[in-house]
C-alpha cells in the first residue's frame, strides 16, 4: 500500500484532496510568464505528525527533520532559465541527493508538519519551462526496537516512493512598444531619489542616492542612466542592495552655477500586470544650491554608458543548436483529398442515413420463415406447419390456402413457377394423408422448401 | 553510407561555427554556417536563424533582417527569430504597424496549414452533415455559412501551398531609388530605406519590380535579398 501521495498542482489548484500520510504540492503564481520576469516556484510537503514521528526512518545518522528524499532536477537547475540565489538554513531534508534546507510553516491544522522549499527563476528565452515530475523516496517501519549503541532500529523496513506530474509555464517575449528608459526591469517597483549635500560649489559632486523598491529582476537589469543629466557629470556610482530593494548612489559633480535643481530621474519598467504593461515613474525634482565657478571645470565628454545586454530585453537570442524536423509543404494530392473527401463523407453519410430512414419506414424485417416452421412442426404437424406458413406468406387464414389455384396464387406472390407447383403438391399430398394417403415423413422436403419459398419471398420487394 | 559520412562531416562544421559564435568569431561562423546550408541534415529554420545572429552582431541589420525573415519563413513559430528580427528593424529604425486582426487569422493559418487543412475539412464535413438533415431556412443559411467558412480555410491552405506566391524580399543597402521602368536614367518615384520588407512581383538578373506601401516600382536587383 502507498504511504506517501504526491500531488502537483499550479496556480492555486489545490492537490490536498485526497487524504495521504504525505502530500507534496508544486505551486507557481502564474501559468503564463515573461522572459526576465520572477517565477517562483513553491514546492511544499505535507506530512501527517504521527507518521513522521512514529513511523518514518532516518536516512542518515545526522537527525533530520522532515526525512524525505525528494528528486527534483528543477530545484537545482532548469534550462532555459536562471536559477535566483536562495537563502541558506539549517539541513531539513534530502534534495537532489544533498542535504537541503526548508522552511516549517504554520497552516493551522494540529495533525500536519508543513515544510515548504522556494526558488525563483528567471527566464532566459521564451517557450516552455518545464518541471518535471517530482518523486519523493522515503523509509519507514511499524515495529521498532531500541539498541544500546545505535539507538532506535526498525524491525521491519520498508522503501516507498511517489511520483507526482510534471509543471509547465509558458515565457513569452516582452511586448514592443519599450520606453527609451527601459533598461530591463521586469517586475512592480516603485522608485525615489534623495541628494546631499544639497548646497555645493560649481565642481564639487553630491550624492544622488536612487532607490527602487520592489518584487522582479531587482539585480538583473542595468541602472538608469544619467549620462543625458543637464548640469552634472556623473563621476560613478556605487551600488548596494537586499532583498527588495536596491540603491543606486551616482557621484554627481554640478558643472555650473545656474543648476538649480537635480532633475526627475525617469526609470521604465515591464509590468507583467494583469494587465501587462511599460511603465515610466519619475522621482520628485530636488532643489539644490550651486555656488561660485570653478576655473578648472571642463564639460567631460559624454559616453554612453554600457547596458548589459539581457536576451528577450535588450538584446538577440542566442543561436539555436537544435535541429527540428521543418515542416514540408502539404502536397497537391493531400490538399485536394482533404477539400474533397468532406463532400464525398457527406454524399456517404447522406446515403447511410437515407438507406436508414427507408428501412425505418419499411418496418422490421419478415421474421425468419425455416425457424418458424420448425418450431412450428416440433408442436403441431409437419401440414399444420406448412399450411401456416403458406397462409402467414399469402397473408390469407389457414383455411384459405388449400384451393385449386394455390400453385397460381403462389406465382403471383412471387414465388418462381416450380417451387410454386411443387408447394402445391407437396399441400394436396400432405391434406391427403389426413385422410389415409401415406406418402412416408415428409418433414425435410417441407423444411427444404419452406427455405426455398422463404427466400423467394425476402427478395421479392 | 555516403550520406552519414556527409551528415557527420558537416555536423563538424556546425559545432565549430557554434563554438566559433560563441567565441565571438562571427565572421567566420558565418562562413562556416553557410557551408552548412548545402549539406544534409541541416535544418535551415536553425542556420538561417543563427546566420541572422552573426550579421546581427557583425552589425550589418539589413542582412540580419533578411536571414531572420528566412529563418521565419521555414519555422514561422519561432518566437527568438522573431524577437532578434524586431530588434534588428528597431536598430535601423524600421517600423511595422502591427497586423490587423484579418492578418493575423491568415498568418496563422499560413503557420500551422495542417490544423487549418483539418479544421476546413471538419467544418464542411459537419456542415454539409447538418445541412442535409436540417428543414428549416434559416437553420440551412447559418450552416452554409459554417461550410463557406470551411471552403475559405481550405482554399487559402490550397492557395498557400500549392500555387506559387510572390515572393518578400528584404531592401538591403539605404536609401534605394525605386523607378517606374528598368533604366537607370529614369527619374526615381520612390526611396526605401535598408531592411524595408517588400513583395517581389518579378525579376531578371539586373532587375527586381517590387511593391511596397510607399510605391511600385522597378529597384536593382542586387539590392532585394529574396526572402524565399
Amino acid at each position: 500500500m502507498k504511504r506517501l501521495l504526491i500531488s502537483v498542482c499550479a496556480l492555486a489548484s489545490v492537490a490536498g484532496s485526497q487524504s495521504g500520510r504525505v502530500l507534496v504540492e508544486v505551486k507557481a503564481d502564474r501559468s503564463r510568464y515573461f522572459v526576465q520576469q520572477v517565477v517562483r516556484v513553491t514546492l511544499r510537503v505535507r506530512v501527517e505528525r504521527s507518521f513522521l514521528e512514529k513511523n518514518l526512518i532516518q536516512p542518515f545518522r545526522r537527525e533530520l527533520q522532515l526525512p524525505l528524499r525528494v528528486d527534483a532536477q528543477w530545484l537545482d537547475r532548469l534550462p532555459h532559465a536562471a536559477i535566483l540565489p536562495t537563502t541558506k538554513g539549517a539541513p531539513v531534508l534530502v534534495v537532489n541527493g544533498k542535504l537541503a534546507t526548508a522552511r516549517r510553516i504554520d497552516d493551522g491544522t494540529q495533525s500536519l508538519v508543513v515544510f515548504e522549499l522556494v526558488r525563483s527563476y528567471l527566464p532566459e528565452r521564451p517557450g516552455t519551462l518545464s518541471l518535471a515530475a517530482p518523486r519523493v523516496r522515503y523509509s519507514y517501519a511499524t515495529k521498532f526496537r531500541d539498541d544500546f549503541l545505535n539507538g532506535r532500529l526498525p524491525d521491519d523496513r520498508h522503501e516507498g516512493d511517489a511520483v507526482g506530474p510534471k509543471l509547465e509555464l509558458d515565457v513569452a517575449v516582452l511586448p514592443d512598444g519599450a520606453p527609451t528608459e527601459f533598461t530591463g526591469a521586469v517586475g512592480r517597483f516603485t522608485v525615489r531619489a534623495d541628494a546631499a549635500p544639497r548646497e555645493l560649489r560649481a565642481g564639487e559632486s553630491l550624492k544622488l542616492s536612487v532607490t527602487i523598491e520592489g518584487k522582479g529582476n531587482l539585480m538583473q537589469f542595468a541602472p538608469p542612466s544619467l549620462a543625458e543629466l543637464d548640469g552634472f557629470h556623473v563621476r560613478g556610482s556605487v551600488e548596494a542592495s537586499d532583498a527588495n530593494q536596491r540603491t543606486i548612489v551616482y557621484d554627481l559633480a554640478a558643472l555650473r552655477s545656474d543648476v538649480h535643481q537635480v532633475p526627475p530621474i525617469s526609470f521604465a519598467f515591464f509590468d507583467p500586470g494583469p494587465p501587462p504593461g511599460y511603465l515610466t515613474l519619475h522621482t520628485r525634482a530636488i532643489a539644490i544650491k550651486v555656488s561660485g565657478t570653478t576655473a578648472a571645470i571642463v564639460e567631460p565628454v559624454r559616453s554612453t554608458p554600457e547596458r548589459r545586454p539581457i536576451a528577450g530585453v535588450n538584446d538577440i537570442f542566442g543561436i539555436r543548436t537544435s535541429h527540428a524536423a521543418e515542416p514540408n509543404k502539404l502536397s497537391v494530392g493531400a490538399v485536394a483529398v482533404a477539400i474533397t473527401s468532406p463532400w464525398l463523407l457527406a454524399v456517404l453519410a447522406f446515403g447511410l442515413w437515407r438507406y436508414a430512414e427507408q428501412r425505418r419506414r419499411r418496418g422490421p424485417p419478415p421474421p425468419d420463415g425455416v425457424a418458424l416452421f420448425r418450431e412450428r412442426a416440433k408442436t403441431a404437424s409437419v401440414r399444420t406447419a406448412f399450411v401456416e406458413f403458406l397462409a402467414a406468406r399469402l397473408a390469407c387464414p389457414t383455411a384459405a390456402v388449400i384451393g385449386p389455384e394455390l400453385s397460381k396464387r403462389l406465382a403471383n406472390a412471387g414465388v418462381d413457377n416450380e417451387s410454386a407447383r411443387q408447394a402445391d403438391a407437396l399441400t394436396g399430398e400432405l391434406v391427403a394423408e389426413l385422410y389415409g394417403g401415406t406418402h412416408g415423413n415428409r418433414s425435410t422436403e417441407a423444411a427444404t422448401l419452406v427455405a426455398k419459398l422463404d427466400a423467394a419471398w425476402r427478395e421479392t420487394p | 553510407m555516403i550520406a552519414l559520412v556527409f551528415a557527420l562531416l558537416f555536423a563538424g562544421d556546425l559545432d565549430r561555427a557554434n563554438r566559433a559564435y560563441e567565441a565571438g568569431r562571427w565572421a567566420e561562423a558565418a562562413a562556416l554556417y553557410r557551408a552548412a546550408l548545402d549539406g544534409p541534415g541541416s535544418s535551415h529554420a536553425t542556420l538561417w536563424h543563427n546566420l541572422g545572429n552573426c550579421a546581427f552582431r557583425l552589425d550589418r541589420s539589413p542582412e540580419a533582417i533578411l536571414y531572420y525573415r528566412r529563418a521565419l519563413h521555414y519555422a514561422p513559430d519561432n518566437t527568438q527569430a522573431q524577437w532578434n528580427l524586431h530588434l534588428a528593424e528597431r536598430r535601423l529604425g524600421v517600423t511595422r504597424a502591427p497586423p490587423s486582426l484579418p492578418r493575423r487569422l491568415l498568418a496563422g493559418i499560413d503557420a500551422y496549414p495542417r490544423l487549418a487543412l483539418a479544421l476546413a475539412a471538419l467544418l464542411q464535413a459537419a456542415g454539409l452533415v447538418a445541412v442535409l438533415r436540417t428543414s428549416g431556412r434559416a437553420r440551412r443559411l447559418q450552416l452554409a455559412a459554417v461550410i463557406a467558412v470551411g471552403l475559405a480555410l481550405g482554399s487559402r491552405v490550397a492557395m498557400t501551398q500549392c500555387f506559387a506566391q510572390p515572393t518578400a524580399g528584404v531592401i538591403l543597402e539605404p536609401s534605394i531609388a525605386v523607378r517606374p521602368d528598368p533604366h537607370a536614367t529614369l527619374p526615381v518615384i520612390a526611396r526605401l530605406d535598408a531592411g524595408q520588407l517588400v513583395r517581389v512581383e518579378e525579376a531578371s538578373d539586373r532587375w527586381a519590380r517590387i511593391t511596397h506601401a510607399a510605391g511600385s516600382g522597378w529597384v536593382e536587383r542586387a539590392v532585394v535579398g529574396l526572402v524565399e
